[in-house]
Formats: C-alpha cells, structure tokens, sequence
C-alpha cells in the first residue's frame, strides 16, 4: 500500500503532538514490509525554493508551502489541477492520503486529493477543535469560560467583529471539505463527540489513539527514609493555557511544612514566546519557594525517561479541553501517574486511582488538597504504581491504522 | 403671431385716420411696449413688450409707416402702410418670451394655454420713424403707443436692457447669438447677457432677513438635468404675506412652484427665530421641485411675490459639486431632515419629488453598460438552467456557493454566471473564479462591465448572455442545503399548472423561515404604501413539502424561463439599489397570466444580514426602500404591473 502522510508542521521545525504523530506514523507504515509511505510537511512559505509550492527535503519527504489561518482555513497556496501539490500528488499515486491536521494546510486541499487522487482513500485525524472553535480550536470563550457547544450566535458573541452568518459560512465550507473525507480520526473520545455534536456523521469517526514511541517501564523513584512520594513535575510548553500557573499557585499555597517534604519542577518549552505580563506572572510564581520549586526550562523528547526517574508525579493544569495530550501517554509509559483537571481529553485518558487522580478544572485549591492527600497518604502511590496502564505502542497503532486503511468504506 | 397667420399677412395701404391708437384692440387683443432701445451706432431699435391674446385674434405686429402714395392718389400724404413683421424678413428680428407675470395679471385661471406673451423685437434702421400696430383677424388695426426713448449710449443701454431684466433675457442673448447689427451692439448685448443677469443673481442672496417681506433661506441645491431642480431651505414671513412662488431663469422661462412645495419641520429655525418671533410654524423648511430642466451651473431664482405685491429674490446655486447617479439621490434623501416626524407625509413627499428623482434615475442610465465576460472552462453543451449570481460587496460568498455546487450534478448541466456589480471586487472575484475553476472543475463565466447597475441591471446584463431556457436567480447569500435543488425547481417550473416562477424555501442559518412566499401589506406606519410581508419570517418551517401557490416570491432564489424574464423586459432598473423589483417581476408575470409557486422541498440557506438596516445612515436606506415602494404602488396603480392584492383564482387542475 502506498500511503501519504500529510502533516500541519514537520517536527525538525515544529515540535508538536501532532506533527510527531504524523511522523511517527509514517516512519511506521514505512518500515513495514510491503508498505511505503510519504511524509508531506506543510512549511511556511520562506522555506520553500522560489517559484515552486513544494520541495522535496529527502527520499520520501517533501514540504509544502501553506499558512491556512485560523479564521478561514483557507490554503494559501494553488491546488488545482495544474499545481505543484496536484503534480506531487500524483506523482506519489497512494492509495491513502492520511490528513494530521489541517491548521496551515488549508481545507482546500482535501479537494486536491480528491481530484488528483479520485481513488485514494482520505483520512482525517483531528486535534483539537480548530474547525468549530475559533478561539484557537480551545473551545473556551475569549472571556475564559469554558464553551460546551458550538453555535454561530454564540460564536459571534466570543467575536464581536465576526457575524453569525460568517461563523455559519465557516462550518459549511470546512463541511463542504470534510465531507471528502473517507474516515475521520479522533485520538479521543471525548474529541470525537464534540464533532459529532457540531454534524460530523458518527459512521466516518473513529477513535484510535495517537500512537507513542518505546519508553522503558521505570520503577518507582527510590525514597530517603521517611520521604513521602511528593515530586511533582510539569512537563510541556508554558502558555496560559497550559495552566503552569496553577500548578505552582496549587504548590505555592501548600502548608511549608509540606513544601518542606515536596518539591515542583517544570520543565517547560516557549515561555520566551510569551506577552510580559504572563511571563511576569511565572517568575513571580516561581520566585515564591526557591528551596522547593525549580524551573529547568525545555528539554529534549529523548531525555524524558531520565528526568521522569527523579519525580513521583506528573502534574497537568490545562484550562481548556484538551484531546489526548502526549504527555499522558508519555509519563504512563514511563512509569509516572498524572494529575490532571477533570475535563475532556486529560479526564478521559487518566483513570483516577488508575492513570493518577483528577482535580477540580482551573481550581488551584483543588490541586493543592489533592497534592496534599498524596503528601500524606504514602499507600496511594504503592497502589496506583500497580495499576498504571501501558499505553499501545506506535506499532499497534500503525497495524490497526493500515487495518483501517484496507478496509471497507463507512458510507461513501 | 404663429406661423400660419405670418403667413396669411400681407402688407395693407390704409389711411392714417383710420388707425387708432391704443394699447387695447378691437379683437381684444392687449398689448404693450414696455422698453424702446435705439441703438446709437448700429442704428436699429429693440423694443421689448408683450401682447396678449386670449383668443388667437391676432394675425400679426405691423410696422407703420407712412406712404407716400402715387400723385392723385386719394389718399395721398394721408396714408399709412402696415408692413407684418416677420422674424427674419428684411432684417427685423421677433421672438417670444415667456411672461408668467402678464399670465398672472390678465389670465389668472389660466384659460390661454402658455405664458408666451412676451416679445422682443428687433427693427432694423430701415425702419427708423416706423410705429407698431396689432392687425387682427378680421382686418382692424390698432397702433401701439410706444415709450419716448431717445438714442441712448452703451452706458445707459445696459441700464435700460437691465430693467427689462428678466424676461428678455432668452430672446436678447438669440439676438445677440445671431447678431443684430455690427460691432458694438453686439458685444454690449453680449456682455449684458454674459455679465449683467449673471451679476444680478450672483449678487442674490442665498439668506434674506428682510421684516417687511420674507425670511428665508436655500440651503442646498440639487441639479437634475432635464428633472429640473431639488432645493432645501426653509422660510416665514413675519408681517407680509407670500401670495406666490416662481422659479426664474436666464431664459426668461418661470415656474409656478404653488403645487410644488413639500413642507418640512426645521428646529433650528425655531430655536434661532423663536425667542424674536413669537409664533412661528414648525414648518418652515421646504424641499421644492423645480421643474426647469436646468444644466449644472445655469442660473435660477427663486421669486417670492407678496400680497402687498413686494417681490423678494434668492438665488438657486447650481454649481456646487455633487455626486452623480445613485449617491447623488441618496444626498438628496439624506438631505430631509427629521424624517422619523415625516412618516406620515411620506406618501406626499415622494408624490412630489418622485417623478424628478425617477426621471433622474433613468437619465443616468441611457449608457448600454461596455460587458466583458471571462470564462473559466467549457462551458457546458446544452445547459439546462443558467444560474445567475450578482456579487456586490463582498466577493467571499462566492467560493462559498463553489465548494457546495461542485459536487451537485445538476451543475453538469447549469451554465454559471457571476456578475461582477461593483468594480472593487473585480480582481478577487477574478482571482477565485480561477483558483476555484482550478479546484473544482466548475465550469463558470465572470461578467462585469465596471460600474454598479444594482441588482436589476447585474441580472440583465446576466440574462442577456445567458444560454439555458430556464433562469435561476440567485443571491451569493444563498446556500444550498442539498443537491439537486436545481432539478426540483425546475421540475416545478415544467410541471405545476400556470408555472411563471417557482422559489425554494429559505432559511436563516439557524434553521428558522427567512422566505417562504411573501404577501402584500398595507403599513399602518407608513400610510400610502405597499409593502412586502414574508409570513412565517422567523418562524420553524411546519409547512407541507407540497407546493403552494405565493401572491409574491423573493428574486433572492427564484426559477423562471428566460423568454418570460425577457418579455417582461427583465428586473426593472427604474429601482433604485434593490428593493421591489423582483415583486415588479412577479406581477409583471401574473399579469401575463404566469402563477408563482414555492417549492419547498427545495430548501436554501439565505444568511440575510440584519446589518442592512443597521448604522447611521438607516433612514437615508429606509427612504430609499420608500421611495421604491412610491414607485412600486405607482405601477400597480397605473396598470403596468398586476395588482398583488388581487384574489389569483385557484387553478382548475393540478
């Protein structure tokens, strides 16, 4: 079978959950005997060469140009039939053009694999909520609320310069796209109901977690005599709505003499990125117990087992939903149970006394009682140790996806 | 003094006794030379004086002049020759003017048919000494007494051709044109017409605060062309009474302005003259028409006449800078102030000033618009329909309609126009058309013609070039719900008796009914009109999947067969934007007979915007509505269109 693997970014550049997913599984489909695939990054249009919308960057591996906003999700770059892209495209011939993603690739282009390709099976897997939610696909209001559901009348309040007609134009052209597509991926459940509830046909969905690499099981982190499991670390990028803020407020205000016994690292990619005041408010949080939080800032995937043996537990704050965060999977794999608000994806791929424990969403108190509990209480970590699930293994996943891309169509 | 009578008159011998002198014939002809001019160097005389003649007595002006006769003549030394003046013979020069004045002393009820009573008359040196008789059809002659002039210089010739200022105007400046005598009459009488009048209304005001006649001013000026004049001002009178209202022009020509004033209230008139003058009206604005064709920069007057028989002038400035074509109405529109306190007067308003800013309208439109059309594709053999869409505004909606027409066969068979109605959104519209092409695979023309027609005039361009029997109108708001929409309307329009038109049902984004027929009404708000009511507006959509008959459908999506569409000759451009002209077409078919069904198994999207009528300038937009819908009742009324109201009888068969 020969499979093209489109992705939003290319992780030599843009290190995100779902461009290594698409990556991964293309390094996957390909080494398999009886297989080859493609990889298709989309790049910011200064990468590519002058006069041409792709460049292929090794065997197998191309960029395209694109830079499809948010508003629209709209290609930038032409797909018709005398194109660059349709040109590549059939110069590949697959029998399965796999989308991750279609942020800056534009909807547009599902089209041009369609006409370019008639035959080729189109997956979709989506992340987050970019195509019903404008709000960065959060689905969290600009005012900060979370939002349960998408409306274009609601959707004109979060944007007072957009109308409800726009918002409604918005949906049927991304449906008019989607509605190309053969089978839709969702890495969660609770993500493949929020489509559903916003008119993707429940048929063309299905959930298959994104796969993640070989991690070795650690054992639990050797304790001092009489030191509680009280290691608590954030691993990801530093944005507001990533909720760090929380997780060190939630730390901040635990008793000292806990502090005394605990410690919270953060490991932590972006935070340069962000506006002043936000990065003021972290320094000011990370300033306020010197002897017990420590900010080590980004690390490498590769060095994840070796910073996961030094702590007990890993520790989430997102303020919105999230679809299946990486780092989940991750810190299972490794040994690790999470701490996580209890909403959408994080919710569901964490199992309280099982995965880790949940706490209140965007509720520091909550945290802090929960750290608190675990502070004191040394069998909960004895018993979760025994519990934690292993994640499926890339491997798995590509089967089950090359399963999928061999069988029957749901309702074309 | 017509041409037949001209004619029929020639010169008679008769005695000097026997003609008497009077300013009043025998055949009731009235007359009087009011100004006697001798020119010093040229010679000649221009003698400026009108003659009234209510009942076509006259047979023509006569010079007189005395006859030698033969020796032994009886009449010899005694006798006098009346020699008809004729304009162009022998060097005389005779023209007429209007003279609303002598109308208004001798013809109140104005029995005579014109004001033309006026002359002015150009005797050449020939006939120096010569005198003036009226000669009447049944032969007597009555010699005009005419005013002891001397020569006069250059100076004072001015000062005399300027009190008869205005009403010789016209006629001295055709004498002038053509010449009437040699070097320096001429170009006095040119610099009087060029200088003199222009001076005189320059030097009117445009703001009187005169007590004992009149307060007033004009505020602003609209020139119509050949519709004449729309003017904005206001005026009171404190102590005198206004009796009467003209319009005066350099051509002598005037306009009774009693029937043509639409009163309009002014607050700031009664905050400024309140305190002063106790009393005073709310009214005091005006808008009149003028109905002088007047050219931009042509002088006007307005001439206010009193019961103590005071005149007051203002001048009508005609050479501001104004718009043209469509904004130049809207100013006008927005130009009335305090409309929320009109609504009950709209009725009158467009009364008056309708006519002008319809005959406006059309003047602007004589121009064949230049179409250049560009294809994106082969087009389609044979098509079915030809789907029609004008993109004014915003060009998005169009990729919009693309992605969702790509994949519905019928557009295998629909040749697909978009009409470019504003020029900005050429180049995008251009743009997509070849990236959607390219993408899609859709077949389509692009039609613009670089200016804006309005909705109409973009769909006749459209229907002109459109090669299907069959014409779907479509808004570039409308999206389809399903495919095969194109097949069911036209179906519909083939199989359902009396078809003229058929229309889907439309709705709103959120599912509710934003067009489901609509109906005439009468608006207790705004008396005089007929408006159009879409029941069911915001309502679900509980009606039956079968078709029902509508007194009126929404051109936002409707089917018709294009030889219908032409033989109605099209959406009527006489609207001004769009507004009515899909109902004019809707009656315009019904009175052929045609009859017009909703289909609404055929079910569109319509994202109608509620920010039409948003924003400051929502009267300036609902006057313009008005304005359609004065125009729209018009043509009910007068029988051009069918009337909505009518009872359609139900069809005998289904």
């Amino acid at each position: 079978m020969r499979v093209a693997v489109i992705a939003h970014g290319h992780p030599d550049f843009s290190k995100g959950g779902a461009e290594i997913a698409a990556r991964d599984l293309w390094r996957g489909i390909d080494a398999h005997p009886g297989h080859q695939a493609w990889f298709i990054a989309r790049a910011p249009h200064p990468m590519l060469h002058l006069g041409t919308a792709v460049c292929a960057i090794g065997e197998r591996e191309f960029l395209v140009a694109g830079d499809a906003g948010i508003e629209q999700l709209s290609a930038t770059v032409t797909l018709g039939d005398g194109s660059d892209f349709a040109a590549m495209l059939r110069a590949i011939d697959p029998d399965v053009v796999h989308f991750h993603h279609y942020l800056f690739l534009g909807v547009e282009m599902i089209r041009a694999v369609r006409r370019a390709c008639p035959r080729a099976r189109i997956v979709l897997t989506l992340h987050e909520y970019l195509a019903i939610c404008r709000n960065v696909g959060q689905m969290v209001t600009t005012d900060g609320r979370l939002c349960h559901r998408y409306s274009p009348l609601a959707c004109a309040q979060c944007f007072p310069d957009v109308s409800p007609e726009d918002v409604f134009l918005r949906e049927r052209y991304v449906k008019a796209h989607f509605a190309l597509v053969d089978t839709f991926i969702a890495p969660s459940r609770f993500l493949a109901e929020r489509y559903v509830a916003w008119g993707l046909p429940a048929t063309r969905i299905r959930v298959i977690e994104n796969g993640v690499r070989e991690l070795p099981r650690l054992p639990p982190r050797a304790l001092a005599s009489g030191e509680p499991h009280g290691r608590f670390a954030y691993f990801g990028q530093i944005n507001p709505f990533k909720g760090v803020d929380l997780v060190l407020e939630a730390f901040a205000s635990l008793p000292r003499a806990l502090r005394r016994q605990a410690s919270l690292d953060v490991f932590g990619s972006a935070l340069a990125n962000q506006p002043e005041p936000f990065r003021q408010r972290i320094a000011q949080l990370l300033a306020t117990d010197p002897q017990a939080i420590h900010y080590h800032g980004p690390y490498e995937p590769e060095e994840l087992p070796r910073l996961m043996q030094e702590i007990d537990w890993v520790v989430m704050g997102s303020v919105w939903w999230e679809n299946s965060p990486l780092v989940i999977q991750e810190a299972h794999a490794l040994g690790r149970p999470v701490l996580c608000p209890d909403i959408g994806g994080m919710a569901e791929k964490v199992e309280p006394g099982v995965g880790g424990f949940h706490y209140r969403a965007r509720d520091a108190r909550s945290l802090a009682t929960l750290m608190q509990r675990l502070l004191t209480d040394p069998q909960v970590y004895t018993d979760i140790g025994a519990r934690l699930p292993v994640p499926r293994p890339c491997a798995a996943i590509v089967d089950e996806l090359l399963g999928l891309y061999a069988g029957e169509r749901d309702d074309v | 003094m017509d041409t037949d009578r001209e004619t029929q008159a020639m010169p008679r011998r008769m005695p000097r006794a026997a003609l008497p002198r009077s300013e009043e014939s025998v055949g009731g002809v009235r007359a009087h030379v009011e100004s006697l001019l001798a020119l010093d160097r040229c010679g000649g005389r221009v003698l400026v004086g009108w003659v009234f003649d209510p009942r076509g007595q006259l047979l023509c002006l006569d010079a007189v002049v005395a006859d030698g006769g033969a020796p032994g003549d009886a009449l010899h030394g005694a006798a006098l020759v009346l020699w008809p003046l004729l304009d162009r013979h022998e060097g005389v020069r005779l023209l007429r003017t209007h003279r609303p004045d002598v109308r208004d002393a001798l013809d109140p009820r104005r029995e005579a048919s014109g004001d033309e009573h006026g002359f002015v008359l150009y005797l050449p040196p020939s006939l120096d000494g010569a005198g003036l008789a009226l000669r009447c059809r049944d032969g007597a002659a009555t010699e005009l007494p005419l005013p002891e002039q001397p020569a006069v210089e250059p100076q004072s010739l001015r000062h005399a051709l300027a009190g008869c200022w205005p009403h010789a105007a016209s006629a001295l400046r055709e004498l002038v044109a053509e010449g009437i005598g040699a070097g320096d009459i001429d170009a006095i009488v040119a610099e009087l017409a060029t200088t003199e009048f222009d001076a005189r209304v320059t030097a009117m005001p445009l703001l009187l605060r005169d007590p004992p006649t009149t307060f007033a001013s004009i505020d602003r000026v609209f020139v119509l062309g050949g519709a004449g004049l729309l003017v904005f001002g206001w005026h009171f009178e404190s102590a005198n009474r206004l009796v009467a209202l003209y319009a005066e022009g350099a051509d002598g020509r005037s306009a009774d302005l009693a029937a043509s004033v639409f009163s309009l209230p002014r607050q700031d008139v009664i905050d400024e003259f309140a305190a002063a003058i106790p009393g005073l009206a709310p009214d005091t604005g005006f808008l009149l028409h003028v109905p002088l064709p007047t050219r931009l920069g042509e002088w006007r007057a307005l001439r206010f006449v009193f019961a103590d028989g005071r005149e007051s002038w203002l001048r009508l400035p005609t050479d501001a800078a104004q718009p043209h074509g469509v904004a130049l109405i809207k100013q006008v529109l927005a130009e009335i102030p305090a409309p929320d306190r009109l609504r009950h007067r709209f009725g009158a308003l467009f009364d008056l000033v309708g006519p002008a800013l319809q005959s406006f309208h059309a003047s602007c439109r004589t121009q064949p618009p230049a179409v250049q059309v560009q294809a994106f594709g082969s087009p389609v053999t044979d098509p079915r329909f030809s789907v029609i869409v004008p993109l004014y505004g915003r060009a998005d909606f169009m990729r919009h309609q693309l992605v969702q027409f790509a994949d519905d066969p019928d557009f295998l068979r629909a040749d697909l126009i978009y009409v470019v109605d504003d020029p900005a959104l050429l180049q995008p519209v251009l743009d997509m058309a070849a990236n959607f092409h390219a993408l899609l695979g859709l077949p389509l023309r692009v039609v613009w013609y670089g200016s804006n027609r309005g909705f109409a005039g973009a769909n006749n361009v459209a229907a002109a070039l459109a090669r299907a029997p069959a014409l779907l109108l479509l808004n570039s708001d409308v999206l389809p719900q399903q495919h095969g929409w194109l097949s069911c309307l036209d179906e519909a329009l083939h199989g359902l008796p009396a078809a003229g038109m058929v229309a889907p049902l439309l709705q709103f984004a959120d599912g509710s009914v934003q067009h489901a027929g609509m109906v005439p009404r009468e608006d207790p708000f705004l008396p005089g009109f007929l408006m159009n009511a879409h029941p069911g507006k915001g309502m679900p959509w509980t009606g039956p999947d079968e078709p029902a008959e509508q007194p009126l459908l929404t051109a936002a999506c409707v089917m018709l067969r294009r030889d219908d569409y032409l033989q109605a000759g099209g959406l009527d451009e006489g609207y001004i934007v769009g507004d009515f002209e899909d109902s004019d077409l809707c009656l315009a078919l019904r009175k052929r007979g045609r009859r017009l069904w909703l289909v609404p198994r055929a079910r569109l999207w319509h994202l109608e915007r509620q920010s039409q009528n948003a924003g400051s300038s929502a009267w300036q937009r609902q006057l313009l509505t008005l304005f359609n819908a004065w125009r729209y009742r018009r043509r009910i009324e007068t029988g051009v269109i069918a009337d909505p109201r009518m009872e359609v009888p139900p069809c005998a068969s289904r």
